[in-house]
């Protein structure tokens, strides 16, 4: 099983156009990440790292080359087929968190269980004990608007967790954060890859970088 | 389990009507009036109809009445007489099947008076059978009789309306009274039951009837002619009134192309009456309320519009985390229905106080059934998909990435 990569790009390539005029984001990218490996990938702003995240989060198709995922060719998968993958098999931590502002923290880690057609028994229970032990027991039905930009994140953290995921795709997740609660926030994603979650970070620094085991440079849509 | 799912998107679409509150009032108000309307007009036209069969049997199904003048003089407001007691009899003796005539002549704006009370009234001269022929029940002392009728006697019996404006509303107090009527005192031997119908701007229960005989010599000084004539038949009506018509015609001297010199009118007239008179109702009430709908519709779809770029970043979390296209779909289309539904209710509830406001203050029949409650609720639900339609399928159409980072 370990030698089968539970993300898999071949040739992938991202154009859009602006006006009339193509720009190529990605020129071909090929990568694999297999399960339990903590990668990060640094890159400018401009470099494609986020393009390259969307597309391997499924929240965007590439213009062309291939994806497979654990194995199964998804590179033609339809919007509802995709949506599953995402509900499923990744769990996405963003850089500016996303919680949906009128709803309390609770429900904002319950919300990927909605759209869950496995059935989770006590999801109320379950969305508390990952907060728990994310250190917000006493922030449970506090709004977003409440919340520090930390304890956002765990927040956000434990919304990721909630489908059991196998991967987790964090935008540049200290970018929004001081220095003491980024090394916080990086020390709960590590603990998460130890406890056997694929991790993948997209970021700049090279410090956050460094937290994981692979670094991948992207550079002009390539992988350097 | 998909039914577990539908509780969730409810409850996610609830959530979002809360916190968008104003947005949610401006709809909610939009659909509260539009249903306001439409549930006046099903009210008032279910009431129509109600009184309408009301009347229908008051008038009685096999009755006919016959007034003097024709239909051309009536529409001019000419008062003729053409009609006498011989007409009458005539009627009961030759027509067979009549089982039942009466008499009838009014004395228009006949004022009653007693001590410093002034009130203006229909006067009614009849037979003692008009009270059970037109369905009257006495409620307080006594109808007049027979004898009164042959001696010419002064004597009344008042309408509930009569009570109110001269009695002070107390049926017994006005028993044994002597009261002016057109300055001619009468005795006051009963007090009719109340019907508590209107007729256009009509009153049933304001009318006094006196023995016609006492009317036709003592106010009217009239001694051949009569008002109407009510007359009852077995067997085929439209046959009888046709008898009736030639019999008449013969009798006045009309002959080939001359109109008739009286007109009669059925159940089925006073029918089309009252219909004609609520139709202007459900006109005005249908235009405004059609347009309200439409507008509290549009005011949804465009706040419904402004909502979802509004919320682009809370569309792309849902897709991040795996709402399909259908999902956001049925999310905005359950934010507008919950939102239409309770604006319906909010409407229901502000047109029984608009009902009550109506049956007190005019003389338009209003009646609440259960249908009202079916036919908001379809109304509602289809305002609300029709507005929600177009804005959650621009939610769902929503690139994620582009909703997410915009």
């Amino acid at each position: 099983m370990e030698n089968i990569p539970i993300i898999e790009l071949k040739n992938i390539k991202k154009s859009f156009f602006i006006g009339n005029k193509e720009i190529e984001v990605l020129k071909g990218i090929d990568l694999k990440i297999y399960k339990k490996e903590s990668i990060a990938i640094i890159g400018q702003s401009g470099s494609g790292k986020t393009t390259l995240m969307n597309i391997m989060g499924c929240m965007d198709k590439a213009t062309s080359g291939t994806y497979l995922f654990k194995g199964k060719d998804i590179t033609s998968f339809n919007d509802d087929e995709l949506s599953v993958i995402r509900n499923e098999s990744i769990g996405f931590v963003f850089q500016q968190f996303h919680l949906i502002p009128y709803i309390n923290a609770l429900d904002n880690v319950i919300l990927p269980t909605i759209y869950s057609k496995k059935p989770i028994d006590n999801v109320k229970q379950k969305a508390i004990s990952l907060l728990t032990d994310l250190g917000m027991k006493d922030r449970l039905f506090n709004k977003p608007t409440q919340l520090s930009g930390g304890q956002q994140q765990r927040v956000a953290i434990a919304r990721a967790l909630i489908n059991d995921p196998e991967i987790i795709l964090a935008d540049e997740p200290t970018g929004a954060l001081d220095t003491k609660t980024s090394s916080e926030i990086m020390d709960i994603l590590v603990s998460l890859n130890e406890k056997g979650k694929t991790l993948i970070i997209i970021t700049h620094e090279i410090e956050i970088a460094k937290r994981c085991k692979k670094i991948i440079r992207i550079s002009d849509g390539k992988i350097i | 389990m998909e039914k577990l799912f539908k509780i969730r998107l409810l409850n996610q679409a609830f959530k979002a009507i809360i916190s968008y509150s104003l947005r949610s009032f401006f709809c909610l108000i939009g659909i509260a009036l539009g249903i306001l309307s439409i549930t006046l007009i099903i009210a008032s036209i279910e009431g129509a109809n109600k009184k309408a069969l009301q009347l229908f049997s008051d008038f009685g199904p096999d009755a006919i009445l016959i007034f003097s003048g024709s239909e051309q003089m009536r529409t001019a407001r000419i008062r003729a007489n053409t009609l006498t007691l011989e007409d009458m009899n005539a009627i009961k003796e030759y027509i067979t099947g009549c089982y039942e005539t009466i008499p009838m002549t009014p004395v228009r704006n006949m004022t009653v008076s007693y001590g410093d009370k002034k009130w203006r009234t229909l006067g009614v001269g009849s037979t003692i059978e008009y009270f059970t022929s037109w369905g009257w029940r006495i409620s307080d002392g006594n109808s007049f009789t027979q004898e009164d009728i042959e001696q010419y006697n002064n004597i009344a019996v008042i309408g509930q309306e009569i009570v109110k404006q001269v009695f002070n509303g107390d049926p017994q107090s006005a028993i044994g009274k002597t009261i002016l009527l057109n300055n001619k005192p009468f005795y006051v031997a009963g007090v009719l039951k109340e019907r508590g119908i209107s007729f256009g701007s009509m009153v049933l229960d304001d009318r006094i009837i006196m023995p016609i005989t006492t009317v036709m010599r003592e106010m009217l000084n009239e001694r051949k002619y009569i008002g109407a004539i009510r007359a009852r038949f077995y067997g085929d009506l439209a046959t009888k009134i046709n008898d009736v018509v030639e019999l008449l015609r013969q009798r006045h001297g009309l002959k080939g192309e001359m109109p008739n010199d009286f007109t009669i009118r059925t159940a089925e007239d006073a029918k089309q009456f009252l219909l004609v008179l609520q139709g202007t109702l459900v006109l005005f009430l249908g235009i405004t309320g059609s347009i309200s709908l439409i507008v509290g519709g549009f005011v949804m779809a465009n706040l419904f519009m402004i909502s979802v770029q509004e919320r682009s970043a809370e569309i792309g979390i849902r897709r991040a985390f795996g709402a399909k296209k259908h999902h956001i779909i049925l999310q905005i289309l359950l934010e507008c229905i919950m939102i239409s539904l309770a604006g319906s209710i909010l409407g229901l509830l502000l047109s029984f106080i608009a009902g009550k406001l109506i049956i007190a203050y005019t003389t338009i029949p209003i009646f609440f059934s259960h249908k009202i409650f079916w036919i908001t609720a379809l109304v509602a639900t289809s305002v609300g998909v029709i507005s929600g339609l177009y804005p959650a399928r621009r939610a769902a159409s929503l690139n994620p990435v582009e909703a997410l980072f915009a």
